[in-house]
């Protein structure tokens, strides 16, 4: 790699260069994943509105966190960097391929007897491919942006996903103990990357105006 | 056969690494801030300034000058002709590796 491919790689990944997007995405994860343990475990429905709440609430916010954050620390610091939006056909295609999913399961468990508490054989195989698809997942953007710690993540999904498959969790209980996991591996990669990150650049630079 | 001419002359404003490390940056990015390119080319505040003016100049780059809260911050980002130019010297540096293969 020469030093202007090594240029454009650095501002690819200058995204994670601070941990502060794995922080705040890790936290989000075990808000979701540990309510998710309670409510299967306890059956409590409040408990499981709360997951559900938390779901749907945090994953907006996050983003939004994460800029104001970046605002405060990192943008001083070491700089500013927009990124082009995914283009609209990547976005359509992303929200029909989710959608698909969705339909696909859910046909899966209908012709599989309709067990919609995901409690058998259906539920412990969505639970492994939603383990496994995360874990791919982390492995390809840690390729994509050479960001070695984001392999740590990975192998704590496919550890996470291998356990929960040998494990008699039901579906609902898997994922949250798979976003839990995950989520903490994150907070703590993301951690270590941001305590590094502020001992690196630990003075503020003024732009003049 | 390769097409490429020896005669031919790489795009001068690009063809110097400080300003090449700019294009570098801004061709996998939608804008970077002077702090950012600062840090990325390692050039100093002022000699930034003049390379950026300099392709400013050529229509390669657009500059933006705001203030965000209290602290000012100047945005640069590619125009289209810079893509095509950027686009071009890879091209040229591309052919002229693979004559001299």
């Amino acid at each position: 790699m020469n030093e202007i491919e090594r240029i454009q790689q650095r501002t690819r990944s200058y995204w994670y260069c601070d941990g502060i997007a794995e922080l705040i995405g890790g936290i989000a994860m075990m808000l979701v994943g540990f309510p998710m343990v309670a409510a299967a475990r306890t059956g409590a429905e409040m408990i499981s509105t709360i997951a559900l709440m938390a779901m749907i609430l945090l994953f907006p916010a996050t983003a939004r966190i994460v800029g104001l954050l970046k605002d405060r620390i990192t943008h001083k610091r070491t700089g500013y960097v927009q990124y082009p939006r995914p283009a609209m056909t990547k976005r359509r295609k992303l929200a029909i391929f989710s959608v698909l999913v969705g339909v696909a399961a859910a046909m899966l468990v209908a012709l599989w007897g309709g067990d919609y508490t995901l409690n058998g054989t259906v539920g412990k195989a969505l639970l492994l491919g939603v383990g496994a698809g995360m874990a791919v997942a982390f492995v390809l953007r840690a390729k994509r942006l050479q960001i070695p710690r984001l392999y740590i993540v990975a192998v704590v999904a496919g550890a996470a996903t291998l356990l929960s498959g040998l494990s008699d969790f039901g579906f609902v209980e898997g994922v949250g103990w798979l976003l839990a996991t995950i989520g903490s591996a994150s907070v703590i990669t993301g951690g270590v990357a941001l305590i590094t990150y502020l001992s690196r650049h630990p003075r503020v630079p003024q732009e003049t105006p | 056969m390769s097409e490429f001419a020896f005669g031919s002359d790489p795009d001068r404003v690009i063809h110097e690494p400080a300003r090449l490390k700019i294009m570098a940056v801004l061709s996998v990015a939608e804008s970077a801030d002077f702090t950012y390119l600062m840090g990325e080319t390692g050039l100093t505040r002022g000699n930034l300034s003049v390379q950026l003016t300099r392709l400013q100049d050529a229509g390669y780059i657009d500059i933006r000058k705001e203030f965000v809260g209290r602290s000012p911050r100047t945005t640069a980002w590619m125009t289209t002709d810079g893509k095509v130019a950027f686009d071009a010297y890879r091209a040229y540096l591309t052919q002229l590796l693979r004559a001299t293969d």
